[in-house]
């Protein structure tokens, strides 16, 4: 019977392995379709801010860097969405585990790098095959791409590439996207197979991709739902993983975070359990409230 | 569905390199064989970027294509 020993939520925002003199750059492209305008809370930052936003965020990074290395673990679930890097409305899938021994990665964001990692194709499989058993029927892919929504974070947490993955999407932006209901039990169903089926002592950690409030292309481009994210930020803070289960599509959608999907099938792993760190940065320049939370020890 | 052929210009603009170039030097050969309404044409040649979200553009697709087609900038979003 193996554990979850770790659990990290993140973002992904390219603006995070870009530098802060860009990011004005950046507003312009996410605002492309905005009708919104400038907010007066843009007005107010300075370059300054920026780059204390920027630090912030390393810092927070560099903390659950340190911690994943501790946690030692044997695989890593790496739950995000794809940005029609991968799947297209040909056919797209609601909740896609990608089967295979190693996969790798690049991004525009980051052009001079290359990532490779190794994959933990035996934990793939045991996923794809219980999800049958369980009523879920994950899609799955043998061939794909990592993009940013993984390497933006992964490039911060793990830095050495050396724990394998266990890549997983969820829809988030090819709407219909799943509720938030089902986005919650497929994170119980990972858990029940983490702790029943894989051999003993197995110690998995769990990375989720995403958010929080942002619109990218979208005519709410150049907001921040604020309030918002104070609100699921308490709740994380509280441990109070289930509350956000009993969330409407239309509530995190509205509120622009379609991505928290991502954060809500890792919460269906987690329950109840209190958080040891968490961090929300927000940046009117980056455009996106950014949330940093850890959890330890799951499985006791 | 046409806002299908819209998203699969867009698709294929992030995709493949040839059809980005192919798209930007020769509109009309690049649309040809899509089924596209004289307004979602249009959309896509003023590259009007609000536009082409109200015929069904996906977001996501937009910010590439907006990368490539906006004055001054040159980069390619995902």
């Amino acid at each position: 019977m193996g554990k979850i020993v770790l659990a990290i939520g993140v973002p992904h925002a390219p603006q995070l392995v870009s530098e802060p003199e860009t990011w004005g750059e950046i507003y312009e492209l996410v605002t492309c379709a905005s009708r919104v305008g400038r907010k007066p809370e843009l007005d107010k930052e300075t370059l300054a801010d920026n780059k204390a936003q920027h630090r912030a965020v390393k810092e927070s990074f560099g903390i659950m860097e340190r911690e994943l290395a501790n946690s030692r673990p044997n695989a890593l679930i790496a739950l995000t969405d794809d940005h029609f890097d991968n799947f297209f409305l040909d056919d797209y899938p609601p909740f896609s585990i990608y089967l295979g021994d190693r996969v790798d990665g690049s991004t525009i964001w980051m052009p001079n790098r290359k990532f490779e990692y190794r994959c933990d194709s035996t934990l793939e499989k045991m996923i794809l095959e219980r999800s049958i058993d369980s009523g879920f029927d994950l899609s799955f892919s043998e061939e794909i791409h990592l993009e940013y929504g993984h390497l933006v974070p992964l490039s911060y947490l793990l830095p050495r590439s050396d724990i394998p993955l266990v890549p997983i999407y969820t829809n988030a932006y090819a709407s219909p996207n799943p509720s938030p209901a089902r986005c919650y039990k497929l994170g119980s169903f990972l858990r029940e197979v983490v702790e029943k089926y894989t051999p003993p002592d197995y110690r998995v950690a769990i990375m989720a991709s995403g958010g929080m409030s942002h619109y990218p292309g979208e005519p709410l481009g150049g907001e921040v739902d604020v309030a918002f994210d104070t609100k699921m930020m308490e709740w994380l803070a509280a441990g109070d993983g289930p509350r956000f289960s009993q969330l409407t599509s239309s509530e995190i959608d509205k509120s622009g975070n379609t991505e928290m999907r991502n954060w809500i099938v890792m919460l269906g792993a987690l329950g109840n359990t209190k958080p040891v760190y968490t961090n929300y940065i927000l940046s009117w320049m980056a455009i996106i409230g950014l949330g940093f939370v850890m959890w330890k020890d799951i499985t006791k | 569905m046409s806002s299908y052929s819209i998203n699969k210009i867009l698709f294929k603009i992030k995709k493949d390199r040839k059809y980005r170039e192919l798209f930007l030097n020769d509109f009309k050969e690049a649309i040809q064989g899509f089924p596209l309404t004289a307004e979602e044409e249009r959309a896509l040649e003023e590259r009007n970027y609000p536009a082409l979200l109200n015929l069904g553009a996906k977001a996501m697709l937009l910010l590439p294509f907006a990368g490539i087609t906006r004055p001054k900038r040159s980069f390619v979003a995902g």
